[in-house]
């Protein structure tokens, strides 16, 4: 549990350090892959299943812990592990960032493993609060609850998986925690083709395939850390120093990550309050402006805070504000093209992917609208993904909470500002709006902190490129 | 100005390929997903090629 520096920094395991551009290209692959295979999994679960009661009901089931492993594993948790792992790294020795290692498994298992025996026992509760519509319908509310329970151990062993895949991340070992989402997808399709026939309630083998992922995700990861020499030996250890700094960097980060998701969940509720197909509508268009997002913002983000944090923990002012340059150099070259394809491909794209069976023609116009709406953002919400790490990698989760706070306010006042005139596209609108709010504030809080060189050509290299996207605007508004 | 450029380029293949909404919204699938792959590898093309000609080379994105 010492945190004195015992080893100097060289005596730790050479780290093989690719080219930012080649892991992002990595990831970018492994995670378009896995988007892809997503598509194929949402394919195979309607051709089996449709969209009946007992769809339903899986669909509250899979998005109760998935809701929770988005806030918490892969959200709070790995934004504050990795710069604490990463400081450990560069001024610890060995044994004291495998001690760590050890303390962190043995006290976050201990946690997600109370909650899970809790949510496990407490399911008919949890779905009458996240489902309460279900209320009504006795079979539907009984088959939710049964499917809870199996699903619900997916968010301890998902958050593990998180945990090993922030060390193999901060050891510049990208490929493996980006390709294991891939089986989250193989095993619902294994699950929904090869356990249906099985079982006597066809819909439960969906519920057993999100627990088999869970189990893949963790197991094919191991071989990895052994190989890293980073197998954990969990143990409890709440007063380790680096167990407490990861505590408090998370609550914050916690709090940060649910403001988001409480936007979802507002844009949701005013949607349901316009006409039928509003939320469809909102839903076709974001998973479509989301691709871009997904697989090129996430790459970049996920590369770069290890990077970051490493060069924070050097006190390398120059190079960070450089890699920072780089990560928002990349992220035009790539979202500049991406929203304007979108905004000119609105109707065509959404009619190739989802103009079928119940699906009209005014669906893909109302759609394309709020494609167009949310493609205005594109390019913002890719700079907060490839900012907040800048601030992640400080150990300051404070600053993106407030500045995310802002944005969700400004949220809320341009939703119900957009709302009347322009119905489901305004609330997309809204939302792209505050995103832009949202990376300015984040840009202007990181060129206070970071007065390097580069980050002064990165704030030029920005503007440069704004006053190029401004003659394209009206195709925005068309 | 170089991303400016390709930009400029990418939109006027797009234009100049699209088909019209109504026969997007009439055509089937496969000729929906055909077509939809020729303007991406189209518009894509004309991008990454202007960006070449104007002289962006990825060497200019490599870091560590």
């Amino acid at each position: 549990m010492s945190s004195q520096p015992t080893m100097p920094p060289e005596k730790q395991p050479p780290a093989k350090a690719p080219g930012l551009l080649r892991s992002s290209g990595l990831v970018g692959i492994m995670t378009m892959f896995s988007r892809v295979l997503g598509l194929v999994r949402d394919m195979v679960i309607a051709r089996y299943f449709g969209a009946g009661a007992g769809a339903d009901a899986f669909f509250v089931a899979f998005k109760i812990p998935n809701f929770l492993r988005r806030l918490f594993a892969e959200g709070a948790f790995s934004q504050a592990f990795v710069p604490v792992l990463s400081s450990y790294r560069a001024k610890h020795s060995v044994s004291d960032v495998k001690r760590l290692v050890d303390a962190v498994a043995g006290s976050l298992g201990l946690v997600l493993l109370g909650i899970t025996l809790v949510a496990m026992l407490g399911a008919p509760l949890l779905t009458a609060v996240f489902a309460p519509g279900f209320l009504d319908d006795d079979v539907k509310f009984a088959l939710t609850s049964d499917m809870l329970r199996i699903t619900f151990p997916y968010l301890l062993m998902i958050s593990l998986t998180a945990f090993a895949g922030g060390i193999l991340n901060s050891y510049d070992r990208f490929a493996v925690p980006a390709f294991t989402p891939v089986l989250l997808n193989l095993a619902m399709i294994g699950a929904a083709v090869y356990l249906t026939p099985l079982m006597s309630e066809p819909i439960m083998a969906l519920a057993w395939g999100v627990f088999i992922a869970g189990a893949l995700q963790l197991f094919f990861q191991l071989p990895f850390l052994m190989r890293l020499g980073l197998m954990p030996r969990p143990r409890v250890d709440y007063r380790h120093e680096g167990v407490s700094r990861i505590l408090k960097l998370m609550v914050p980060a916690l709090f940060g990550v649910s403001v988001s998701q409480i936007n979802l969940l507002l844009d949701t509720v005013l949607a349901s309050f316009l006409q039928t197909g509003s939320v469809s509508w909102l839903y076709y268009s974001d998973r479509l402006s989301e691709l871009p997002l997904g697989v090129f913002g996430i790459a970049i983000a996920t590369v770069i805070l290890p990077s970051l944090s490493r060069k924070h923990a050097a006190a390398s002012n120059d190079q960070f504000a450089a890699t920072l340059d780089w990560a928002v150099r990349a992220v035009l070259i790539i979202g500049v093209p991406s929203a304007l394809a979108l905004v000119l491909l609105a109707e065509p794209l959404i009619a190739t992917l989802f103009h079928y069976g119940e699906v009209t023609d005014r669906d893909v116009a109302m759609s394309a609208q709020s494609l167009r709406a949310y493609s205005a953002g594109l390019l913002a919400f890719m700079v907060i993904k490839v900012l907040a790490p800048g601030f992640f990698a400080r150990q300051d989760t404070r600053t993106p909470v407030k500045i995310g706070i802002i944005a969700m306010v400004a949220n809320m006042v341009f939703n119900l500002a957009l709302i009347v005139p322009l119905a489901h596209a305004g609330l997309a609108l809204a939302t792209s709006l505050s995103a832009w709010l949202n990376a300015v504030l984040l840009w202007r809080g990181l060129k206070r902190r970071v007065p390097g060189k580069a980050s002064q050509a990165g704030g030029n290299t920005s503007c440069k490129l704004a006053w190029q996207m401004l003659p394209w605007l009206p195709l925005f508004c068309g | 100005m170089q991303i400016g450029l390709a930009n400029a380029a990418m939109v006027a293949v797009i234009l100049w390929l699209n088909y019209p909404v109504m026969r997007w919204l009439s055509a089937d699938g496969i000729e929906r997903s055909l077509y939809m792959g020729v303007l991406v590898v189209a518009s894509a093309s004309a991008y990454f090629i202007v960006l070449a000609l104007t002289g962006v080379r990825v060497r200019h994105f490599r870091q560590r």
